[in-house]
């Protein structure tokens, strides 16, 4: 039996190609600087992509709209809506700490 | 008009946006730097009231080339609201003069972002270093950046994921014996006149100077040999500039600018030049030298001839061969040049040309050289004179008898001697 995934465990599965995917760029600068670096980071940004459809988001950005909906959600708010209606500094700052 | 586009290749003078996801300061290029934008998987962001700037180094230029007409620096920028209230983006460049490390930051107009990625952007016809157009040097020691701020009082942000800069430029092709164009095709900085070299196989006006460059390059005997090479030269010249070279080597030999030994072309020219002093054939081969041929074949070669009349005051032979020489021809053949020379005064001494030619016409019945042959065997019979006589022997007694198909027997005639 499938038991289909939840939202968190899709954005946290996310994250974690995110994370990789910027793990891999670092280490892509880690090397001396040569001309053909800024095309070479295509192919970590393809593989990206498709991790994140693994997950059901059709776009980075519709994986980093849930992934701060998930942020917010975790603050108290109910969507984005909510968050501008009533965000403090103190709720910026606890934003700030979230995965980002 | 090309384009070359640099991107960030190292940090800059300034790392002052404080916040980023991906490489921290002073290594913000990194998130900045991709071909291909990857959005909010590496940025800088600001979440400041302030303004916050970066620069970043560029890539040298690799393929540019000629006239830079403008740079052109972009950044692919988001916030996170959809409702900004400032405006948090100005484009940034740090520029200096020449080969000198770039001194003067020059920021963009103040821009409003969109809630969603997009891509802004700024021009700089000129540098504002210098005031002018751009030079490649000053692009490579270019430096661009954003300075960005929050787009709200709160803490709303401005993302930044890539920058770049668009170098656009008017390239310079070397002419070469292939390009066939005209106008701003040709060469305009540069070396242009390094370019046209004697390669050039063109036509018209490109053929004639690789021509004549030819023509006095590579000369470099003397005497005839100097002249002949020259001349050997217009036997590859197909196109119109034949003539262009033949004039060129006409002008150049009266000017003396061959600088061959010995009897170079104006040493030549001028021996054609000058004035006959001789007489008889001295003065004939003279004339031939000299007189401007405007006919052809054998219409030239008369009018030679009838040069040599005006001088000659020889007698005998030589009289008769001017005599034969001036007339008018209106016949056809030695019959008809003969005939007419029948009324003709002889003045000479020695035998009356005209009664010998009476003689001559009145048993004359062939034609061509075989009649008139055949008419001087009657000469040394009645003949004691000077010239006309030996002129007679001579043409009797001559080995050339046979190509004029003389009768054999006319050449053992004998001829009087006194």
């Amino acid at each position: 039996m499938v038991t289909e995934a939840s939202f968190r465990d899709r954005v946290e599965l996310g994250r974690q190609a995110v994370n990789d995917y910027r793990a891999a760029h670092a280490q892509l600068h880690a090397q001396s600087y040569y001309p053909q670096i800024h095309d070479e980071h295509t192919p970590l940004l393809n593989t990206i992509k498709a991790e994140l459809k693994k997950q059901g988001f059709s776009s980075p950005d519709e994986f980093f709209s849930a992934s701060e909906e998930l942020n917010l959600e975790e603050l108290g708010f109910r969507d984005r809506e909510d968050f501008e209606a009533r965000v403090t500094n103190a709720d910026w700052e606890a934003l700030e700490q979230k995965w980002q | 008009m090309a384009v070359e586009t640099l991107r960030p290749n190292a940090a800059g003078d300034e790392c002052n946006i404080n916040a980023q996801a991906g490489a921290g300061c002073p290594d913000h290029y990194q998130n900045v730097d991709e071909a291909m934008a990857d959005d909010s998987a590496t940025y800088v962001r600001a979440y400041s009231n302030d303004w916050l700037r970066d620069l970043y180094n560029l890539d040298d230029h690799s393929v540019g080339s000629g006239t830079v007409n403008k740079i052109t620096v972009y950044a692919r920028c988001d916030l996170n609201t959809s409702s900004p209230q400032l405006p948090s983006l100005k484009i940034c460049i740090k520029s200096g003069t020449g080969n000198s490390d770039p001194d003067t930051v020059s920021e963009g107009s103040e821009q409003t972002l969109t809630g969603s990625w997009a891509d802004y952007s700024e021009e700089w016809q000129n540098n504002p270093a210098t005031g002018s157009a751009w030079t490649w040097q000053e692009i490579d020691k270019l430096q661009a950046g954003v300075s960005i701020r929050s787009p709200q009082v709160s803490g709303y942000m401005t993302y930044v994921t890539q920058v770049y800069v668009e170098v656009d430029y008017t390239d310079i092709t070397e002419k070469t014996s292939s390009d066939s164009g005209s106008g701003s095709d040709v060469k305009t900085s540069g070396s242009p006149l390094a370019s046209l070299s004697k390669s050039d196989s063109g036509s018209a006006a490109e053929g004639a100077p690789a021509q004549e460059a030819t023509l006095t390059g590579t000369e470099t005997g003397s005497g005839i040999e100097a002249i002949l090479s020259l001349l050997g030269k217009l036997a590859s010249e197909a196109g119109s500039g034949a003539e262009n070279s033949y004039v060129a080597i006409i002008t150049c030999a009266r000017e003396s600018c061959d600088g061959g030994a010995g009897a170079d072309t104006s040493s030549l020219l001028a021996e054609l030049e000058q004035d006959e002093a001789g007489s008889a054939v001295e003065s004939l081969l003279s004339r031939l030298l000299r007189d401007g041929d405007s006919g052809n074949g054998n219409d030239a070669q008369v009018s030679l001839l009838a040069v040599l009349s005006r001088a000659e005051t020889g007698s005998g032979a030589e009289a008769l061969l001017t005599r034969l020489v001036t007339a008018a021809e209106t016949a056809l053949g030695i019959d008809g040049l003969l005939s007419r020379k029948v009324g003709l005064s002889d003045s000479g001494s020695g035998a009356e040309a005209s009664a010998i030619y009476k003689m001559l016409i009145a048993t004359d019945s062939g034609s061509g050289l075989e009649a008139l042959s055949g008419l001087v065997v009657l000469i040394p019979a009645s003949e004691l004179g000077h010239g006309l006589e030996r002129l007679g022997a001579k043409i009797m007694t001559s080995p050339g008898a046979v190509d004029t198909k003389l009768p054999t027997n006319i050449g053992k005639v004998e001829v009087p001697r006194h």
